[in-house]
């Protein structure tokens, strides 16, 4: 019986693990805005989760591994975008990407997007 | 935005035959300059520079799509042109395939929010298969015009 609930126990911690949401809110910072090189530094750290990865701006939700989606937010300076992420490892991928966004994309070309 | 508010349609190249990323692209500008949208002085400037932005990070997005770009002090509004490689164009892209369309864009250093918002454009039409499969298969500039129009008209859904 013990280890009959247990093993629920574990099933649920898992179930909840997977379905986690973690979100976060960033500012873009880059003075070209969210143009491509960033887009695809976006996507390459998204594509490395298994789970759901998604930008949101107001009302419009992309999907943050699609590099065709990402441009369609015309995120330009100063912008606020929620990172959110569900699935085992969303907190990870969140970090990673709120890294990116705090690094100003490893402070890539300043000025010559 | 739509793409005829930036696309010259007398340069546009509906059979590029370039074997290089700086072949293709010298193309693109030559044919931005043959129809007085770039002066002659500068096409070399432009050139370098768009190659320059390319090895911060090749604009080769995937799926047979490139969109190089770059801005220049020449230019005193949002101008680009589309070409088409048949043979498909090594552009070191992000899933390492080659590049079928090409969309090149020069805009204005002061104009930012213009660039993002001909990369939505670009990209909003990209999204649709109809728009891409039609783009690879056209063999003039005006077959490739049209398509641009009904894309902007949101006739290909």
């Amino acid at each position: 019986m013990a280890s009959r609930t247990a093993r629920k126990d574990f099933i649920i911690a898992a179930t909840m693990k997977q379905n986690s949401v973690f979100r976060e809110t960033v500012t873009v910072n880059l003075d070209e805005g969210l143009h491509l090189v960033p887009c695809s530094k976006i996507v390459k750290v998204a594509q490395g989760f298994e789970g759901d990865v998604r930008i949101l701006k107001g009302d419009l939700a992309v999907d943050a591994k699609d590099i065709f989606e990402l441009p369609t937010l015309v995120a330009t300076y100063g912008t606020t975008l929620v990172l959110e992420a569900t699935g085992e490892g969303a907190d990870e991928v969140i970090e990673q990407l709120v890294r990116l966004f705090e690094s100003n994309f490893e402070a890539e070309e300043s000025s010559d997007s | 935005m739509k793409l005829s508010d930036f696309v010259v349609p007398e340069a546009i190249m509906p059979s590029v035959k370039a074997e290089s990323k700086e072949g293709a692209v010298r193309a693109m500008v030559d044919s931005l300059k043959n129809c007085d949208s770039i002066q002659p002085d500068h096409v070399d400037g432009i050139i370098a520079a768009i190659l320059k932005r390319e090895e911060l990070g090749s604009t080769g997005i995937g799926h047979g799509v490139a969109v190089p770009h770059t801005k220049h002090p020449s230019v005193d509004r949002l101008i680009a042109t589309v070409a088409l490689a048949k043979q498909g164009v090594d552009f070191a892209s992000l899933d390492g395939e080659a590049v079928y369309v090409l969309f090149l864009l020069v805009s204005p250093p002061d104009r930012p929010g213009d660039h993002l918002r001909a990369l939505e454009t670009i990209s909003r039409h990209l999204r649709n298969q109809n728009f891409c499969n039609f783009l690879k298969q056209a063999t003039t500039q005006k077959e490739v015009l049209e398509l641009l129009q009904e894309a902007d008209n949101n006739q290909l859904d």
